[in-house]
């Protein structure tokens, strides 16, 4: 194969997108103006955005930005000017030392488990949960959603489908459709019932945003 | 990776012209013999020609964005019953470059109290999803920078960034006009992406595909006859997005200054100016990718040249809509946001949905089938929601003064307490 998978431009590409997220987290938490740190936040979300394209997840990656960067934080970016007077933040609450540690410890745990996960071992994951990995590797049939078992072991041996003809679109494997058939077939109950918590909080807010008596 | 890039045959001339691929595609070498780099950098050969095509769209378009300033102000013109600009160049064609010149030596000015930082970032950011959307409009038949298959998402997610260099402008101004621009901006870019978005699901649903290139397969009829009800929500909805009137109440000059760019100047005015001109024609080509079969023709001219002809009439459509729509308020462009155009998308995606599960892969009969169909659903919606929108006597914003949205209140101009 030419070009550029697995080459080091990937590689480099690795390198750049993880240093600006980290960059930019670290700026997050350090700016004193808020206003600033919110601009931020929205830039380590891109950067993830980018990590979850080298991982060829291109849905999750475009889902990413349209709710973290579009939505979310513009939203933390609204309060923020609508909020007037906040002068490079709150005070200092004192919790330095319990902040540390808590972060100290969240860090530790996820470098644990990143060290002791098997990441390439696709096997574990499809006698867990076939489909999901089917969905991973691109090779999830929106058909055959329920016959999981034999016919997924040899798809997902050669995963992720390098170079075959037919069985990529573009430069990425076309994961969108499989994640969709999950979405709407699956896992369609605990997908709904996202939507019904949402509503819910979204309701939430407004009933405690309207002003006690008040009519309309 | 399976370099789809090579199916343009521009891009694999250079490609293959740099590199030693192997690729069969390439398999008669380049004009220049096999390869001039050697083995081992193809990826400096594809970062080569993926820099030189992308400098090579940049460079048309923003050109582009130059001839349309010329004939939307002649238009204008026309449309207003005057000549327009006419004193540079044959029919004032040379007063984009004249004002482009001018723009230039202009003195850049930043205001005392802005944050600095801020203020000279917010115009660059305008730039770039403007130009990020250029990557995946498919000009003609392998005419494209990027297959994703993800295409349309692709675009409405990056569309949403330069809702944060209006809010940059605006904060960065630290002044009040400017801030009133950002936050208007703001509300009307948020409420008209939901309504931009779902008038695509019925596209996606009839070609099957997020992907441009497939969307432009799929129509051997234009989806602008199968998707009435989606092309109407669509052209309105992104008509707000790019901020043009009557939408631009972010810039709205007779109340605000010109809003969120109040205190700019210079060549950062200058970027503002073209990112919007320039996203008014990438919105063009994404209406004509989607909803008018791209570059789609007969067999006499090349993809590319047809693909330009049918932006013409949907620019032209867009400068007829400013010149004939006084600017809405910005309670009325909400309202139309939330009480119309979502629900008229929601209605066409019914319909979609209803028929594309009767014809899952249409034919080309069945696809005029569902035109006619939906030519139907179109009216019907349209006088239903537009009966019911107006039915109300004409409401006025009942805002007392302690109801009236909050004032900003940049932090280098309070004065302490708040009142």
């Amino acid at each position: 194969m030419n070009g550029v998978e697995g080459s080091s431009v990937t590689d480099v590409a690795f390198w750049v997108v993880s240093a600006i997220a980290i960059a930019a987290s670290i700026m997050v938490v350090t700016l004193r103006d808020i206003f600033r740190a919110a601009l931020f936040l929205a830039l380590s979300f891109l950067a993830v955005a980018g990590l979850y394209i080298l991982l060829r997840a291109e849905f999750l990656a475009v889902v990413q930005i349209l709710v973290y960067v579009g939505a979310i934080s513009i939203l933390i970016v609204f309060a923020i000017v609508l909020v007037r007077d906040m002068p490079g933040g709150g005070k200092d609450n004192h919790l330095k030392v319990v902040a540390a540690t808590v972060a100290a410890l969240l860090g530790a745990l996820a470098i644990f488990v990143s060290y002791n996960s098997d990441f390439t071992n696709l096997d574990a994951l499809e006698s867990s949960n076939a489909d999901v990995a089917a969905a991973l590797t691109g090779t999830y049939d929106l058909d055959a959603s329920n016959a999981v078992g034999d016919e997924y072991e040899d798809q997902i041996a050669v995963a992720p489908p390098e170079g075959a003809e037919g069985t990529e679109i573009g430069i990425f494997s076309n994961s969108t459709g499989s994640i969709g058939g999950l979405f709407i077939r699956d896992f369609v109950l605990p997908f709904e019932a996202v939507s019904v918590l949402l509503l819910a909080a979204m309701i939430g807010a407004l009933a405690l945003l309207r002003q006690r008596g008040e009519e309309s | 990776m399976g370099p789809n890039f090579l199916d343009n045959a521009f891009f694999r001339n250079i490609y293959c012209n740099l590199s030693e691929s192997d690729d069969v595609r390439c398999s008669g070498g380049g004009w220049l013999g096999d390869g001039l780099l050697p083995g081992g950098f193809e990826w400096l050969a594809f970062l080569i020609t993926a820099i030189l095509m992308a400098a090579i769209l940049i460079t048309l378009v923003l050109n582009a964005s130059l001839v349309f300033i010329w004939a939307e102000r002649r238009l204008l013109g026309r449309f207003q019953s005057r000549i327009g600009p006419n004193r540079w160049g044959p029919y004032g064609s040379l007063t984009p470059i004249a004002d482009a010149v001018k723009t230039l030596f202009k003195e850049d000015i930043v205001p005392a109290a802005a944050d600095r930082w801020v203020f000279n970032a917010a115009p660059v950011i305008m730039m770039v999803p403007s130009l990020m959307v250029l990557a995946v409009i498919p000009w003609g038949t392998g005419t494209f920078l990027a297959d994703l298959n993800v295409g349309i998402l692709f675009i409405i997610a990056i569309t949403s960034l330069s809702t944060f260099a209006i809010v940059m402008a605006g904060w960065g101004s630290q002044n009040r006009y400017a801030m009133f621009g950002a936050m208007r901006a703001v509300a009307l870019l948020i409420s008209y992406e939901i309504p931009m978005a779902i008038s695509l699901l019925g596209v996606l649903m009839i070609a099957g595909s997020l992907s441009l290139v497939s969307v432009v397969e799929a129509q051997n009829v234009p989806f602008i006859l199968v998707q009435p009800l989606g092309f109407l929500v669509f052209f309105i909805a992104s008509v707000a997005e790019i901020n043009r009137a009557p939408f631009d109440v972010a810039e709205a000059e007779s109340e605000l200054g010109s809003g969120y760019h109040t205190d700019y100047s210079g060549m950062k005015f200058g970027l503002f100016i073209n990112a919007e001109f320039t996203a008014t024609i990438l919105s063009s080509a994404v209406i004509v990718a989607v909803f008018l079969a791209g570059g789609r023709g007969w067999g006499f001219l090349p993809s590319q040249a047809w693909f330009i002809l049918k932006m013409v009439p949907v620019l032209f459509f867009i400068v007829w809509t400013r010149a004939s729509w006084p600017r809405l308020r910005i309670d009325q462009i909400l309202s139309l946001a939330w009480k119309g155009l979502i629900i008229l998308a929601f209605i066409n995606v019914a319909v979609s949905a209803i028929l594309s599960f009767i014809w899952p892969a249409p034919s080309t009969s069945e696809l005029w089938l569902m035109a006619a169909i939906n030519f139907g659903v179109l009216i019907v919606s349209v006088f239903a929601i537009s009966s019911w929108f107006g039915s109300g006597p004409v409401s006025t914003p009942r805002m007392s003064h302690d109801e009236a949205l909050p004032r900003p209140r940049p932090a280098g101009l309070s004065a302490g307490g708040d009142s």
